[in-house]
């Protein structure tokens, strides 16, 4: 019924119910005096070779959801499988040493191509050091790899012996994805990997994005907040808001017949490059509430047009609404 | 040309920055008119010049290493013409213009208010600063300002600090502050980059009906094409220090007539032309660096359309409804 549970057969990450608390500390002893839900029971499947958006206001946990699917924060509840093999493997509790495996599989491109590499090390070393965590020792074999990436990124092989200062910020997010390349992934989570840039470099980058997908049969989890961004680029979008998923389906579903009316109060907001086309205003302005003191019922409630005394009151949970169609809204079920 | 209704008429404005690396020429040469009660659009990427441009119409540019030549003609209330360039960045001339006739909001409001003042404290002082108003009255009037950027309970937010609002409304209370002198014309530097989409978009909705209500020129400064639609009555855009295209937001959109509008324009996703996964038409290489400007056409090595004669400075070329810099359109005429 719920998205939890149907397992596709080709699914390479199966993320069930997850669960992300951060501790609010006050007083001189740190005492925990509540908890903020970033991750507030998230369950998303991810076929081999899809590429998921996931999409959402500032704070609504795409972030957090990110760098927990990648473990580099632990999980609070809930489970994480990654295909490996012919099995699936447990990645949620594994301690650091057993993770080296997963993180093979996995890794990341960050926003800020101006922070996420390390300015002090030679570009050579940045994309090659995790062949050195993984155990490569040879020097040439090295070097040649970098190269070969390098160049599969659209750079020359020579850049290995320059620092990242003199490079642009389209060339450094170039270099951050060799180094995600370096180890043969077979999935690249990208938190907001195009956000940063000029709308030009930013059209090179989507394109290289999409090459090393037809290349590499990558899988791609691309959270941002730039909804055409989204749209150009992913298979199946995922919706969040204030640490739940609201809705989830293919791209097309959800720019054509999105039901949650958060969904479509997000998609009304998208500024489009067209002088002339008409736009129904959407009128629902406010911001999110503060994830640490989260609305009841449906967190969304208090800014919806269509809340009823049930919304206030009772959580929505996901049900199927269509083919592939998953949406938590009671309004939906009301008209049912 | 002299019209009554050109609030701000800029020529030949050149901005030079002196670094430890030699001059770097932000600015080369623009001209281009702020009309009363319009909103001008100006794009471009980083770099490309638009916030020194914003800056220096209050002449904040950067001091002591910037230089401004050209001018920049304000006309006042009362048709008295000031040339900018030419008062004392410190004097009391340009601290009147500040107050009266040109305000400025920025991206990031958070940094461009005092964070151990109250949103009241800081409205009020720019208030004081030009007219004299007891202190009830002030209160009222802060409140007055608060209410007219739809500030949700107004009375209270006076009282709080920066920090205590949310991005949005931060916003909000930057352009209560902006508008509280009641300027003439309001420039906006990326006033909702840093904002969510939803809340990006209350936002421009708001500057759109202020401008409206209180007849004031805007001029917006983005790098966000799919907002300058949404605003803009006229758009420029400019690359490398230089305008290379103007005119009408209809006829940029639809009829885009140098080569690098016409490629930033394909380069973002637009759902209704693009199919999904298409590659999108990026320009190849990027922003050449500011010490090692190409000579000639500056778009030259990253033209789709580049010819011979590109080696050569293009000057303008009038198309209908604006003006393009591009050598393709050789034998129009000249402005």
């Amino acid at each position: 019924m719920t998205a939890q549970g149907q397992t596709r057969a080709d699914s390479l990450l199966l993320v069930d119910d997850l669960k992300k608390y951060f501790p609010v500390k006050k007083g001189l002893f740190k005492r925990v005096v509540g908890h903020v839900k970033a991750l507030d029971g998230v369950t998303m499947d991810m076929a081999a070779g899809e590429t998921m958006g996931l999409v959402g206001e500032s704070g609504c946990g795409k972030t957090t959801f990110g760098r927990t699917v990648s473990r580099l924060l632990h999980p609070t509840g809930g489970r994480i499988r990654f295909r490996m093999g012919d099995g699936y493997q447990d990645v949620t509790t594994l301690k650091e040493r057993d993770l080296k495996a997963y993180r093979r599989q996995v890794q990341l491109v960050f926003q800020d191509p101006h922070s996420s590499l390390n300015p002090r090390m030679l570009v050579g070393d940045i994309i090659g050091e995790p062949l050195l965590v993984n155990g490569v020792k040879g020097r040439r074999q090295r070097e040649d790899a970098v190269v070969r990436r390098l160049e599969t990124v659209g750079l020359n092989g020579d850049y290995r012996r320059r620092y990242p200062h003199e490079f642009s910020g389209g060339q450094r997010q170039r270099i951050s994805i060799a180094r995600a390349l370096i180890l043969n992934p077979s999935m690249i989570i990208c938190d907001e990997a195009v956000s940063a840039l000029d709308v030009s470099v930013q059209a090179q980058i989507l394109n290289l994005f999409l090459d090393l997908q037809e290349e590499f049969a990558l899988t791609y989890l691309f959270i941002t907040h730039d909804l055409s961004v989204v749209q150009h680029v992913s298979d199946r979008i995922t919706v969040m808001y204030l640490g739940k998923v609201v809705e989830q389906a293919p791209t097309e579903t959800i720019f054509r017949e999105a039901i949650h009316p958060y969904t479509q109060f997000l998609l009304s907001a998208i500024p489009i490059p067209d002088p002339d086309a008409k736009k129904e205003a959407a009128q629902m302005d406010g911001a999110v509430p503060d994830p640490a003191n989260p609305p009841s019922g449906c967190a969304f409630h208090p800014r919806c047009l269509f809340a009823s005394e049930r919304c206030v009151t009772e959580q929505p949970y996901l049900v199927e609404a269509g083919s592939d169609h998953y949406v938590a809204c009671h309004f939906l079920l009301d008209a049912e | 040309m002299v019209g009554a209704n050109h609030l701000v008429q800029v020529e030949d404005l050149r901005i030079h920055i002196r670094t430890e690396d030699g001059i770097v020429k932000a600015v080369d040469g623009i001209t281009f008119d702020i009309d009363a009660d319009k909103v001008l659009g100006v794009v471009g990427e980083s770099g490309c010049g638009k916030s020194i441009t914003a800056l220096s119409l209050l002449r904040l540019e950067p001091r002591p290493h910037g230089t401004l030549y050209g001018s920049i003609r304000v006309t006042d209330d009362r048709d008295r013409v000031t040339d900018l360039v030419k008062l004392d960045p410190l004097g009391k001339q340009i601290r009147r213009i500040r107050a009266r006739d040109i305000s400025m909001i920025f991206q990031e409001p958070m940094t461009a208010f005092n964070p151990v003042y109250t949103i009241g404290n800081q409205i009020a002082e720019s208030v004081l600063a030009y007219r004299k108003m007891p202190p009830r009255e002030l209160t009222e009037y802060c409140i007055e300002m608060l209410r007219r950027v739809r500030m949700p309970s107004a009375e209270g937010v006076i009282n709080r600090y920066p920090h205590e609002l949310s991005g949005g409304m931060r916003q909000r209370a930057m352009i209560a502050l902006a508008l509280s002198c009641r300027p003439r014309l309001l420039i906006a530097d990326e006033p909702t980059t840093a904002l969510d989409v939803t809340v990006q978009a209350s936002i421009i909705r708001l500057m759109k009906e202020l401008q409206q209500e209180l007849g004031m020129a805007i001029m917006f400064i983005t790098h966000d094409l799919g907002v300058i639609a949404e605003i803009a009555d006229d758009v420029q855009v400019m690359y490398m220090g230089k305008i290379v295209e103007s005119g009408s937001v209809r006829r940029i959109y639809h009829g885009a007539k140098h080569p690098y509008t016409m490629a930033l324009l394909k380069s973002v996703p637009n759902p209704n032309k693009l199919p999904r996964k298409s590659r999108l038409a990026s320009i190849e290489g990027s922003v050449p660096d500011p010490f090692n400007i190409p000579e000639g056409c500056r778009f030259r090595n990253r033209c789709p359309q580049r010819m011979d004669r590109c080696s050569e400075e293009p000057p303008l070329f009038a198309v209908e409804e604006g003006l393009v810099r591009c050598w393709l359109y050789e034998g129009r005429d000249r402005p």
